[in-house]
């Protein structure tokens, strides 16, 4: 961190506390101290939050209770949380705007926050802080602030102090009280990059309390790789509704952003102001994606506009996000999934604000940019018509069964087999299956390998730019066939049914029933507005006809198509984040160039999935990605990019 | 005819009745002129020399190291086409090669002899349910319970840490090995009834019983005229699934002038490997029947004529289906009635009134009626003695087994 950010950051801190009611900063010639904000949670418990400068790495804290004085423990230096006595506890937390305050050494590691919880402090005591020299520091509190503006004060500095206070409330109060609840929603990352913001921006305030107007809180503006700002809050309106909200940026360029927000539920703002307002509105919260490129640090706040009353400036600290890709995309939705009750408004949510987002965010994919590396088991057949790309995550073992099933198979044997590894936590293991099992199964096969997992599609893409042969068998590593000669018979129907542009095996569950025997558009209740995919007469006995059908979808579990039309479509689409509609999106493009699409029941074969994830209504983060691919795949449809599933023929 | 055993162990370092008989039959292929016939006995590493698998202990006999997995019984023999084993194979290019069990082996073995010796017959004898059940091979529920039919699915309620997809790939794999085999041998026809139901052709499975060496019969234990057939005997190892807590329950529940009248001499050990509360409970039985119960521990195969003498019952109290239990064999040998649970290859071997008595399986208020019967009725023993059916000596089961060997090799 460089000196420079740390005084900005000090300055905001220094705004901040200006504008705190209490304060008492004391001093003694060893250490200064200071108590920032004193919360009542209730008739009892108190929360203390402040910072403590230049004592030793040990002292010891007490309550003056006169005539006795109540010894709460003792803290070192970047301890974990402690629990002291009962219903005593603090954890330290690092506050690089007091270092720089008090032009103390720029050392990240320097824990001078604290955060004390106590179960008992009586009005007019006085905390006592003793330092390893015996020095003692006393610091009175002349007045205690409700949970509602702890939220205000701390928002823009949760990073921190806010885990700090999370941990010791959760320690105290438990996770599921209130003002922990409220203190999480709240918690952002510590500042991680240099700010070159201008002297009027850093004089706006990043967060508004002001009950006439306004009382806002931005938790976070996330610059999204050059292509737009990702903004999240909340805020309150009691007396009248802002007539609109524009972003603006320090050129003095604005756009309008009222009706790009998503609307979330907040029940920590309910519940920390719900003692100041009869009503307060559930759905303060908000998330917008602007498609503006603001990069980090610039000048930019929000204007909210009233009518008949002056506008609410609020700056906007716009950072990297401290994560990019999957990783963000995850962390943003955990955000929103706090949000809950949702299920309903999903495809809204990703409509207005996320999926441009997450479209920003994740771009094309994970760009594969590095070199794949290649090694031949077994002697190459000589003249290969199917490559068959497997690719490998997590098991390997697979690999083992797999090949145990495509012993004995000399069709399957004189075939491209190509296994791609996605994971390079196999990468050892798959490399002494090779050597341990080639030989003994007598199938050659190549496996290719590069740093890195890029995903379903981007795995198969890359395994596919090695095909040898003119077809492609797709085929995942939880498929394996239940006889020999099992793909002559789909070799034959995509080389000879009428304008076949992908033929597919019938799949069965361990159990015999059938997992795919071809796909279909759903839109189902559950989640309106998406289309998805359903595999009709899934979990039932296969009825035994043989001959080849067609189907609106299949899946790419296992699935044979022309290696030069599937080039010429670019592959899989790697855009659907981790992986999901790659298949039917594949077939809809086929679908566009007026192919068509077979289920081939005489070749069968196991495959050993998992439960669907779309099962119940968790909304947990996985299944919300498939929803945003979900989005994205039906946006594509939209725009006719791809065939529609539900119309066309 | 060139034949080359596979066994699961060593009689040298373990003497299950798979390996026994494995060895017996080595020993007497050997036996016969214009036959040869080698053994490979899986050993452990520690015995093995540092940087060879393989280890020619003697005339046509081969210790190898490594071990296969239960999970799905993939080996860590080296299986490679420079292999010792493959070196091995090649040098010796048997007519038929046999696997005595998979265990420990690994299936994975099969394959390489199909693939370094094409032309070999294999031939597998089965010895318990280990490629059906992953509870020891016992087909017995983690609960105890008998199990008739497994399932990826009802496995997984056995075992819940296993999915039923992998309990599916279990069985998928060892099934494709197991199509590499020519003819499976079954000691019983209730094995070959379970693994037929598990889906390997019945006309892929024969019944030959598991020999044992010829020996004469010991004479009657002299008694008194008038005197009491009443000294019974447990041979075997003591373990949970063996039942021996069953039989000392069933002596418990006597009537109590009765159990001034009988002995259960106890031959085998392995209780102290038990898990603790099973100790817990044998050593309890064992301190309430007093003097009713001796332990003997452990015996060497060429004692049994010795103990035989001192006895006159013999008793299982097994908790699982068993096979073809070698005790059988041997009680019919000696010629002692046995008495034994009415299931699987228990009840297949013994039937009630020739050469035994079945009770009700895992029932030692049954058990302990059986035994009061048999001490209180007159006659029973010399009846039972009498009737008991003809065990099979080594010799005859190794000709019944040549002559397969020769109708494979000649095509059928």
């Amino acid at each position: 961190m460089s000196s420079n950010s740390v005084r900005h950051s000090a300055e905001k801190r220094s705004f901040r506390l200006a504008r705190a009611a209490l304060k008492v900063v004391s001093e003694s010639e060893a250490f200064q101290a200071n108590i920032d904000c004193a919360v009542r949670l209730d008739s009892r418990r108190v929360l203390l939050v402040g910072w403590l400068l230049d004592a030793d790495n040990e002292f010891e804290c007490f309550v003056s209770m006169r005539p006795m004085k109540r010894l709460l423990g003792k803290f070192l230096e970047a301890s974990p949380l402690v629990p002291c006595h009962d219903g005593v506890f603090m954890q330290r937390s690092c506050r690089p705007d007091v270092a720089a305050l008090a032009g103390a050494p720029d050392d990240e590691s320097a824990m001078h926050g604290f955060a004390l919880f106590l179960d008992d402090f009586p009005e007019g005591q006085v905390l006592g802080i003793k330092g390893a020299d015996g020095q003692i520091l006393r610091l009175g509190i002349s007045k205690f602030e409700d949970v509602a503006s702890l939220m205000i004060s701390l928002a823009p500095s949760m990073g921190h102090s806010g885990k700090a206070v999370w941990e010791v409330l959760q320690a105290g109060l438990g996770e599921h009280h209130p003002a922990t609840q409220a203190v999480r929603g709240g918690i952002t990352e510590p500042v991680v990059e240099s700010s070159s913001a201008t002297d009027e921006n850093r004089q706006l305030p990043r967060s508004i309390d002001d009950e006439n107007s306004l009382i806002a809180v931005i938790d976070h503006a996330y610059s999204i790789n050059q292509a737009g700002i990702l903004v999240m809050g909340w805020m309150l309106s009691p007396r009248r509704k802002p007539t609109d909200v524009l972003l603006c940026q320090g050129d003095g360029r604005c756009t309008s952003v009222l009706s790009l927000m998503f609307r979330l539920l907040r029940d920590d703002v309910v519940s920390s102001f719900a003692g100041r307002f009869a009503n307060v509105d559930p759905r303060s919260g908000f998330v917008f994606f602007v498609p503006v490129p603001i990069s980090s640090g610039s000048d930019c706040y929000l204007r909210v506009c009233f009518e008949h009353e002056s506008d609410v400036l609020i700056g906007l600290d716009v950072r990297t996000p401290p994560l990019e890709g999957v990783a963000l995309i995850k962390h943003l939705l955990e955000k929103v999934k706090r949000s809950g009750r949702l299920q309903h408004e999903l495809f809204d949510l990703f409509d207005t604000a996320l999926g441009p987002a997450f479209e920003a965010i994740y771009g094309e994919g994970p760009s594969f940019l590095g070199d794949a590396r290649v090694r031949q088991f077994g002697v190459p057949p000589s003249a290969p018509h199917t490559s068959i790309i497997v690719p490998l995550y997590g098991r390997c073992d697979f690999m083992r069964f797999q090949l145990a099933q495509f012993a004995d198979d000399e069709y399957l044997q004189q075939q491209d087999l190509i296994y791609v590894v996605d994971d390079p936590g196999i990468l050892e293991d798959v490399h002494m299956i090779g050597a341990n099992y080639q030989a003994l199964f007598g199938v050659p096969f190549r496996v290719v390998w590069y740093e890195g997992n890029l995903g379903y599609a981007a795995a198969n893409n890359v395994g596919a730019s090695y095909a040898r042969g003119q077809k492609l068998l797709l085929l995942n590593s939880d498929v394996f066939p239940s006889q020999r000669g099992w793909l002559e018979p789909l070799v034959r129907a995509l080389d000879t049914l009428p304008q076949a542009g992908a033929v597919a095996p019938l799949l069965l569950y361990e159990d015999g029933s059938v997992q795919h025997a071809g796909m279909y558009p759903l839109r189902a209740e559950l989640f309106p507005g998406f289309l998805l995919n359903t595999h009709p007469g899934q979990g039932h006995r296969w009825s035994g006809h043989e001959e080849p059908e067609e189907h609106p979808l299949l899946t790419a579990a296992c699935l044979l198509v022309n290696l030069a039309e599937f080039r010429e479509l670019g592959g899989f689409d790697e855009g659907y984040v981790i992986g999901d509609f790659e298949d039917s999106d594949l077939c809809l493009a086929l679908r566009k160039r007026n192919k068509r699409l077979y289920l081939v029941p005489e070749a069968k074969l196991w495959h050993l999935e998992r439960q669907s994830q779309l099962v119940g209504q968790v909304a947990e983060i996985r299944q919300l990605i498939t929803l945003y691919n979900g989005w994205r795949y039906q946006k594509k449809v939209k725009t006719g990019e791809l065939a529609d599933p539900e119309t066309d023929q | 005819m060139k034949v080359m055993i596979f066994s699961h162990a060593h009689p040298t370092f373990s003497k299950g009745g798979a390996e026994l008989s494995a060895y017996y039959l080595w020993q007497e292929i050997n036996r016969l002129p214009d036959h040869e016939a080698w053994f490979v006995g899986r050993a452990d590493h520690s015995v093995m020399h540092q940087f060879s698998s393989l280890s020619g202990i003697g005339e046509r006999e081969y210790l190898i190291s490594g071990s296969s997995a239960v999970a799905d019984f993939a080996t860590t023999i080296l299986l490679s086409a420079d292999s010792a084993l493959a070196q091995l194979l090649r040098k010796i290019e048997p007519d038929v090669v046999h696997f005595h069990h998979y265990v420990n082996l690994g299936v994975e073995l099969i394959r390489l002899v199909r693939q370094v010796c094409p032309r070999t017959r294999i031939v597998m004898t089965l010895h318990e349910y280990l490629a059906i059940c992953m509870n020891s091979g016992q087909m017995v529920k983690t609960s105890g319970r008998l199990c008739y039919q497994s399932s990826p699915r009802e496995c997984h309620q056995c075992f819940p840490e296993i999915s039923t997809q992998n309990f599916f790939l279990r069985e998928m794999y060892i099934k494709s090995f197991f199509d590499l085999v020519d003819v499976f041998v079954s000691p019983s026809e209730f094995l070959r009834q379970r693994y037929v139901q598990w889906g390997i052709s019945p006309d892929r499975i024969e019944v030959i019983e598991n020999g044992i060496p010829q020996a004469d019969p010991v004479p009657p234990r002299a008694i008194e005229e008038n005197g009491v057939r009443n000294r019974f005997a447990y041979f075997g190892q003591i373990t949970q699934f063996k039942g021996v807590d069953l039989i000392l329950e069933a002596f418990s529940q006597l009537p109590s002038q009765l159990q001034a009248r009988v002995r259960l001499d106890v031959f085998g050990s392995g209780l102290e490997s038990q898990p603790k509360p099973y100790r817990k409970k044998v050593n309890r039985l064992l301190r309430n029947l007093g003097s009713m119960v001796r332990l003997h521990g452990a015996y060497e195969p060429h004692e049994m004529p010795q103990l035989m003498k001192s006895v006159d019952w013999v008793v299982m109290g097994s908790l699982w289906w068993e096979n073809s239990p070698l005790v059988i064999q041997e009680a019919f040998c000696y010629g002692r009635p046995i008495i034994t649970p009415d299931i699987g290859g228990m009840a297949e071997k013994v039937r009630p009134g020739l050469g035994g008595l079945n009770y009700r399986a895992m029932d030692s208020v049954s058990l302990s009626e059986v035994v009061g019967r048999v001490v209180q009725e007159q006659g029973l023993f010399d009846e039972l003695l009498a009737s008991r059916p003809a065990f099979m000596p080594v010799g005859h089961f190794t000709e019944l087994l040549l002559a397969r060997y020769r109708r494979l090799c000649e095509g059928s």
